[in-house]
């Protein structure tokens, strides 16, 4: 019993890729199985009156296979996509013409034996006249949908991962990852994660806790000295960065008596953190830390109350 | 119906301008306009370049300079990290192009796809007898075209069918191979090899050529020599120093100028079995023009100092010589 629910699929994929097809599709897809029974009965009268039919018998059986599966597709079970990907690899390796490179003769099946496709057979000559047709108007449009949605899923995964995550990385830190990641092929996906290491930030400002000069804040240099940044891929399938921790180490500054160490935590292009270090007087002292555009955006928000509120901490 | 042919060219260490295939494309219109009088258009000609992703890379990060300036007094190392960013030294270019192909994963992930999908368009073609695809890969090209066919093979989007023939010149798939896949070694060889047997199913291609100019010290080192059958696979030596007397040994133009190689290109890409038949090849092997006299003294320098290199490792270079190898090189001003 043909299941049409199943079988609609495919006959959408033959009638909608029509490009390379050498005669147009069938308009009725009903018709299909009843081309695939005249080929059939084609190919056993060839093979039948076929003087050379011990050498085509190999050819002649895989042709016969890939058409009985064709029609137990189309008129039983309906042409599941992944049922369909393996028969066109199936049938494109029985049925692709190899020409021989050094001299020209052509063969099919076995690319590495001309053994087993013997010219002059009428078998051979009836299975490149089901290869024309079949691959015409259904091997190569299926395959052409199939590339389709390989490409919508995964073309340029690797080159976007690069750009956006690799490229913003410092050598050491892309040798490090990679090199960590060695066993991760171009057929698995991109990671969603990678190390920071001795990663240098700037446009960073401590909020000062208990100041000796006043200053209520304080542009910081830092170093993420081992951090784990995650990212992912946004709605334009860039990728971005979307959290990570790190640990810091800051260079002293004016208000610093020594350098200081802390921690620090991304979101997007945000950054917020803790610093610790000594005051010139030796009192330890802790600091928030904003990233500039972070600063920016509290203001633009408005929210001065909370800017304040982080200026006095620990006062 | 005619086939239309297509010829992807996949460049060289450190080249990869638009224009890389240009002087060894007219190497061959030139040939076969000499022998037909036809012209092979310009169209059939597809450059393949993955060097932009190198290029990006020695400029990385973005902002990195901005970053780290803060933390720099000196204005002597601010003015040495800048120049290093936008160098086009030996060092920074070919080499780090080597480290990022053979050790940086994710850059030779980059690559490899990006090849793939410049290959994947005229797979359709290729399934429906449709277009003559002809692939020719030069020096480290041919290391990224073995991935990249391993590649197409393994996520299925060769759809089962064969590539029909690929052209290796200055083969260092070998020496450059991945850690994953091995170029024809057991037990993770590459799928981009020729059918070793009736039922081997995994192969990607229908016919294999790989070339060696025997000057050219490059595919010296971890030769690429698969124990293949000779029905599929084509390993082809000759000798030419360079064009017009200028010792390049490595050039893509020099392997392209080499009569074992263009009548075997022209063959793939014409079809023409009668004018670039197997006894033609040789007549023209044989008929080659003598090496042109030397034209300066630096020039038989770089001829001794290959020479030399030649004896001393011919077919037994090792990738531990790749070193002294390449500083003779550098010495020799040869890179």
């Amino acid at each position: 019993m043909r299941h049409p629910n199943r079988a609609v699929p495919a006959c959408i994929l033959i009638l909608a890729a029509p490009v390379w097809a050498q005669e147009p599709p069938l308009a009725d897809p009903n018709t299909w199985p009843a081309l695939v029974d005249t080929h059939i009965k084609d190919l056993n009268q060839a093979f039948a009156a076929d003087p050379k039919a011990d050498q085509a018998r190999v050819p002649y059986q895989k042709t016969l296979l890939h058409l009985q599966e064709l029609r137990e597709h189309l008129l039983v079970k309906g042409f599941a996509t992944t049922k369909a990907s393996a028969w066109i690899t199936g049938a494109n390796r029985t049925w692709q013409l190899n020409v021989n490179p050094e001299d020209g003769t052509e063969s099919i099946f076995a690319p590495d034996s001309t053994a087993l496709a013997p010219a002059g057979s009428s078998t051979i000559a009836a299975i490149r006249k089901i290869r024309d047709s079949v691959a015409s108007q259904i091997t190569v449009p299926i395959a052409l949908e199939t590339f389709k949605t390989r490409v919508s899923r995964s073309s340029d995964q690797w080159g976007r991962f690069y750009q956006g995550v690799v490229l913003q990385e410092y050598p050491w830190e892309s040798f490090l990852n990679a090199g960590l990641d060695w066993r991760r092929s171009a057929l698995d996906a991109p990671p969603d994660r990678q190390w920071r290491l001795l990663h240098p930030v700037s446009a960073l400002v401590a909020y000062q806790g208990r100041s000796t000069t006043g200053t209520a804040s304080t542009a910081i240099l830092a170093m993420e000295a081992l951090g784990l940044q995650w990212y992912a891929a946004d709605d334009k399938r860039a990728y971005k960065a979307t959290y990570g921790l790190s640990a810091l180490f800051t260079l002293k500054g004016p208000g610093d008596a020594s350098n200081g160490y802390g921690l620090m935590g991304t979101y997007r292009d945000f950054k917020v953190g803790v610093k610790w270090g000594k005051l010139p007087d030796g009192r330890a002292t802790s600091q928030v830390i904003l990233s500039l555009n972070l600063v920016q955006y509290l203001q633009l928000k408005g929210d001065q109350g909370l800017s304040s509120a982080i200026a006095n901490m620990g006062q | 119906m005619a086939k239309a042919c297509k010829v992807l060219f996949i460049h060289g260490i450190g080249d990869g301008k638009a224009d890389f295939a240009d002087a060894a494309w007219q190497i061959l219109v030139d040939q076969h306009w000499a022998k037909t009088k036809e012209k092979l258009p310009d169209s059939a000609k597809v450059p393949v370049c993955y060097n932009d992703l190198f290029e990006d890379f020695r400029k990385a990060p973005k902002d990195g300079l901005k970053e780290v300036l803060p933390f720099i007094k000196d204005a002597a190392v601010v003015a040495a990290l800048q120049d290093l960013q936008g160098s086009s030294s030996f060092v920074y270019t070919h080499l780090l192009d080597v480290l990022l192909w053979r050790f940086h994963t994710y850059a030779r992930n980059a690559v490899t796809e990006k090849v793939a999908s410049a290959i994947e368009p005229h797979l359709p073609g290729v399934i429906g007898g449709t277009t003559n695809l002809v692939l020719v890969a030069h020096s480290l090209g041919t290391a990224v075209l073995t991935d990249a066919i391993h590649l197409l093979a393994a996520d299925g989007r060769l759809a089962g069918c064969w590539m029909p023939v690929v052209h290796m010149l200055a083969n260092v798939a070998k020496v450059l191979e991945g850690p994953l896949t091995m170029a024809y070694r057991p037990p993770t060889q590459s799928r981009c090899r020729p059918p070793l047997s009736t039922t081997d199913s995994d192969a990607a291609l229908l016919t294999y050529y790989s070339y060696r100019n025997l000057y050219d010290p490059v595919p010296m080192v971890d030769r690429f020599k698969p124990d293949w059958p000779v029905a599929v696979y084509h390993d082809t030596t000759f000798q030419a120093w360079g064009r017009n007397g200028v010792v390049n040994p490595h050039d893509l133009a020099t392997y392209v100028q080499a009569p074992a190689v263009y009548m075997k290109l022209l063959r793939n890409i014409t079809q023409d079995f009668t004018t670039y038949s197997l006894a033609r090849e040789l007549q023209e092997i044989q008929n080659a023009p003598p090496v042109p006299a030397l034209p300066t003294p630096s020039e038989v320098q770089l001829r001794q100092v290959l020479t030399t290199l030649i004896t001393q490792y011919a077919e037994k270079a090792t990738s531990a010589d790749f070193v002294k190898l390449l500083k003779a090189l550098i010495l020799a001003k040869l890179l």
